[in-house]
């Protein structure tokens, strides 16, 4: 595990970044590292540069807006666990953060790499995808907003064009919504089996409003925009949330890997979807 | 009395503060790095070796291609691919350097040409002969038979006949430090370090490839970052790097990364039994006969565990009739060796599924059924002649039955709140202190000290503090005031190391009768010293003490007596002799037994969670039980990652699909669990200290508690580990 050789640059500011990453092709931003560096290590990606961008102020904060929180890109999945405004506005998020790998990884780790990377079995893009949450992405010419559902093309691959970062994360602020994040893994620190993160808005005892979003079923996050339909307007019942879940699985498209086959993956969508809406409605 | 107390461990202070040396830690001078490009091909005839570019590569001073070494058990290819390459892993070329990093980018600048065979990659395939896995040898590399009694018969007679298939995954030992040596060159000599469990062997093994390029090698222990017995015997790299020093004639290093590591070090388990067993219709089994089948890999080294799953079959039951054939098979694997337990598990996952299984058959509560079986005194030969040694087998199976009674009780209660909970037991016998002996010496030191060497090797076990308690006890003196140390050729002659649960009882005795020599020395000095007779001396509490003259002298005393002077003349009668050496070796394996208790629970996605767990061990004498519960709850945890979450897999091309810990999954201190371990001491070891050896048991009481609890869990009969969970979810 010993990488080839690779420039590494510390910029100064943002724009120096930017001009770097816009003039060379295969540099590539290091904020928390900790995918970067172990497929940089396996050889599996040969970046010219690192640009290190861990020490840019103005990519970490958390700015607690008026009907959105803005999240920088390089606030750890620690603080995203751990911060106030978070966990009072976007406590979904913050549910999903305390599973995401193991500490250390949680101390290092950022959303914004998360989000860049793009990773199929990552934890926030069900969260994300649930939320409606729009990617900030900067250039030298300014700022572009992208939403997150089209801001993730593919398996590792993104929206992102040479020369652009990811700023922040904006997350319309959803007071009202009883919340879940279901995680399947094997062990502690494991990849998602399943993730589903589950966003309810009830109307006395109807579903007035329900997000379903999936990640680790397919090449990217998605949403059960069907089993949303099934639970809207309607009074929440064990058969109406096994219906659910069985939507949810229909519409997910996982792949087989030692983690488990793509039926059973698929089963365990619609036990995971359940037991998200049922943990959600109990809170 | 130290013997006893949980007292706490010596090794740890350094340990724990950052100065423990493990092999990376080792600076030398002048070192070349060992970088090893590896077969991405299961099976392969090797035509060439395109290494010119990399040779090139500022930095890079030789490239080893080629070198084959007549090796034990090991195929014509060893220790790198030369003509032919045998599993995904396997050395194929070898760059030295100045640094690391250069010695990776050289590998990326070789390539070797090859024409692909088709590789055997399992048990049935390679019984069928028709592909060979090692060219130009059968794939059915061992075959061996063990009988007694009547097996056929008592079988044929049986009023309940029982066929069962059961499979024993792959295993990768997953040592928290890589495999890794530090070769120093020193001209006619080397000094290796090394992440071993034996020094004296992996000196022997050495000298035994290279004796007539070096005049000797003196192995030191580093300090070993856990081996579980995958650190014992030979690896290519050991080879690789020693010939790299000698042709170089420099120091060389090499530390696996962990991927490397799990592509090569020597996986284990691997086992599938096919199980007859005759019983009668009131429960007692008659007969037992087995097919055993074992999936070497690539080489023949790991025949010995399927001998002994093969000859412990019948446990720690009273089966008369037993027959097992033995079939050890090649395949385009990693080859097999041992893990912690090695055969005892894969015996007792056998003999105790029979068992749940026969009692379900049969409608029998399965603790009733292991009382009909159960061995009831000791001595006790088995059907394959192994003697087990003492304890009382019903005693502890009616205190587990307690446990297990309770749990079930708790276990139904949770079941009617529609939760899907089992109880499982599992009842077994071990046979520990593979040896034959142990080497240890006991010194007085100059300021009054003692310091204990022994040939065992520990790495992790508390060994070292188990003997000090035995060695503090039978000199009469402070534990603070005892070292014990080891890990050097150079500090015992001859020696075997820490595996197979023996340091305890081989070396421990050896120590044990080293202090006894030392204090008919130290006795004989004093009496010099204080011009008495021997036989008027007494020893207490380290001092000796003339009765007649209240006269007594101190350990610390004699030492300086002895040594304190520079110059002169030896003007006493007795010998100027602080140290005294001995051995020990038993004509018997030694045979602890115990039961294990486990309350699971298993969700609709398959996943287990252990709700209680209780292990209950007759262990002989048990020195230091914090440390004994230590080897106990490490082993349970390793017993439940077995049966629940790691296992090697092998797609159908023979390319190996956990080659990280990401894939291969360990179980975290998350999915951990409460223990508790209970000790009797009635089956006292044959020896002066009448320890049995705690190091295995627990990896093998674990599995089968487990299982069955998983098996009452979910309703189904479960005849494999690991059972993941796509294998448990109800959907």
């Amino acid at each position: 595990m010993y990488p080839p050789k690779f420039g590494y640059v510390i910029p100064e500011s943002m724009d120096e970044v930017l001009e770097f990453l816009e003039k060379e092709q295969d540099a590539r931003p290091l904020a928390g590292g900790h995918s970067l560096i172990p497929m940089l290590k396996l050889r599996i990606i040969r970046p010219s540069y690192l640009v290190n961008i861990r020490g840019l102020k103005e990519l970490h904060f958390v700015n607690d807006g008026k009907d959105t929180v803005s999240i920088g890109a390089l606030v750890t999945h620690f603080e995203l666990n751990t911060n106030d405004i978070i966990n009072k506005n976007v406590p979904l998020l913050s549910e999903a953060a305390s599973v995401v790998a193991d500490p250390q990884v949680r101390n290092m780790g950022t959303i914004g790499g998360v989000v860049s990377n793009s990773d199929p079995a990552a934890d926030y893009p069900a969260s994300l995808i649930a939320l409606d949450a729009i990617v900030r992405i900067r250039n030298r010419g300014g700022v572009r907003d992208v939403p997150f559902s089209s801001f993730q093309k593919d398996v590792f691959t993104t929206d992102l064009k040479q020369g652009e970062l990811v700023q922040e994360i904006v997350i319309p602020k959803l007071p009202a919504y009883k919340y879940r994040y279901r995680k399947l893994e094997r062990r502690a620190g494991d990849y998602a089996i399943v993730g589903v993160a589950v966003l309810i808005k009830m109307n006395g005892e109807e579903i007035e409003d329900v997000r379903i979003g999936l990640t680790s079923v397919g090449p990217k996050a998605i949403r059960a925009k069907e089993a949303e339909e099934l639970l809207k307007g309607n009074k929440p019942s064990d058969e109406l949330l096994d219906k659910a879940g069985e939507e949810a699985m229909k519409v997910s498209n996982p792949t087989a890997d030692i983690r488990g086959s793509v039926e059973y993956k698929k089963k365990m969508v619609k036990v995971m979807t359940k037991r998200a809406l049922k943990e959600a409605l109990e809170r | 009395m130290y013997i006893g107390q949980r007292v706490k461990r010596k090794e740890d202070f350094r340990l724990i503060t950052g100065n423990g040396r493990y092999i990376d830690d080792i600076q030398i001078n002048n070192v070349l790095y060992l970088s090893i490009l590896r077969s991405n091909v299961p099976h392969a005839k090797v035509k060439k070796v395109n290494y010119e570019d990399a040779m090139k590569l500022s930095g890079v001073v030789n490239v080893v291609t080629g070198l084959n070494l007549n090796v034990d058990n090991r195929p014509r290819n060893f220790p790198m691919g030369k003509d032919e390459v045998l599993y995904v892993g396997q050395p194929v070329a070898a760059v030295l350097s100045t640094d690391r990093y250069v010695g990776y980018d050289a590998l990326d600048l070789i390539t070797f040409d090859y024409e692909e065979l088709t590789p055997v990659v399992d048990i049935e395939q390679a019984m069928t002969n028709k592909v060979k896995a090692v060219e130009g040898r059968d794939n059915l590399a061992y075959k061996r038979t063990y009988r007694g009694g009547e097996p056929e018969s008592a079988y044929n007679k049986s009023e309940v006949k029982l066929e069962q298939e059961i499979e024993i995954g792959r295993v990768y030992p997953s040592a928290m430090e890589p495999r890794g040596l530090l070769v120093e060159y020193q001209g006619d000599r080397l000094t290796v370090y090394a992440s071993t469990q034996s020094p004296h062997y992996m000196r022997s093994f050495l000298l035994n490839a290279f004796s007539d390029m070096v005049r000797d090698i003196r192995v030191i222990q580093a300090d070993v970052g856990g081996a579980f017995g995958s650190k014992l015997f030979p690896y290519p790299e050991d080879y690789i790097a020693v010939y790299s020093s000698l042709v170089t004639r420099r120091s060389v290093k090499v530390v696996l990364p962990r991927r490397e590591d799990i592509l090569s070090t020597y996986h284990a388990r691997d086992q599938k039994h096919r199980v007859r067993v005759g019983a009668n219709r009131d429960g007692r089994v008659n007969a037992i006969i087995d097919d055993v089948f074992i999936d070497l890999g690539a080489a023949w080294h790991g025949t010995y565990l399927a001998d002994i799953a093969a000859t412990l079959i019948t446990g720690p039951y009273d089966i008369r009739n037993a027959l097992a054939n033995v079939f050890g098979v090649l395949t385009n694997k990693v080859p097999l060796d041992q893990y912690r337990g090695a055969g005892r598990p894969e015996a007792a996952f056998v003999y105790e599924r029979v068992m749940d299984i026969l009692a379900d058959e049969l409608k029998m509560d399965p603790v009733e059924l292991r009382k009909k079986n159960v061995i009831q005194s000791t001595p006790y030969v088995n059907p394959f002649g192994l003697k087990y040694d003492s304890g009382n087998y019903i005693n502890l199976l009616n205190n587990a039955e307690k446990f297990y009674s309770q749990m079930e009780d708790r276990a139904r209660k949770l079941r009617e709140k529609g939760k899907r909970v089992g109880v499982g037991i599992s009842f077994y016998v071990e046979q520990n202190n593979f040896g034959p002996w142990e080497s240890a010496s006991v010194r007085l030191l100059s300021n009054g000290k003692i310091e204990v060497i022994i040939g065992a090797a520990p790495h992790g076990q508390g060994t070292g503090t188990g003997i000090a308690q035995v060695v503090a006890d039978e000199l009469g003196v402070n534990l603070d005031d005892v070292d014990v140390i080891w890990g050097d050729t150079d500090k015992i002659s001859n020696a075997f190391g820490t595996y197979g649960s023996r340091s305890l009882t081989l070396a421990g005795n050896a120590a044990l009768l080293a202090a006894r020599k030392l204090r008919e020395n130290v006795l004989r000095l004093a009496a010099s010293f204080m011009k008495s007779d021997v036989e008027e001396l007494q020893y207490k509490e380290g001092k000796i003490v003339n009765p007649k003259s209240s006269r007594e002298m101190t350990l610390k005393e004699i030492a300086r007596r002895t040594t304190g002077d520079l110059g002169g003349i030896w003007k006493y009668k007795a010998e100027p002799l602080l140290e005294a050496t001995a051995s020990f070796g038993m004509d018997n394996f030694t045979f602890p037994y115990g039961s294990h208790i486990a309350m699971v629970e298993v969700d609709d996605t398959g996943k287990v969670t252990i709700l209680e767990y209780v292990a209950l061990d007759d262990i002989g004498v048990v020195v230091n039980p914090m440390l004994a519960e230590g080897q106990v709850f490490g082993g349970i945890i390793q017993g439940f990652g077995e049966s629940h979450l790691e296992e090697v897999i092998y797609d159908e091309s023979g390319n190996p699909l956990t080659v990280s810990l990401g894939d291969y999954a360990i179980p975290t201190a998350v999915e951990s669990f409460n223990m508790k371990w209970i000790y009797s001491e009635e089956g006292k070891a044959n020896s002066p200290l009448p320890a049995k050896g705690i190091g295995e048991g627990a990896t093998i009481g674990a599995p089968p508690a487990i299982i069955r609890g998983i098996e009452r869990a979910t309703g189904k009969r479960r005849t494999k580990i690991p059972l993941r969970m796509e294998d448990l979810s109800p959907y």
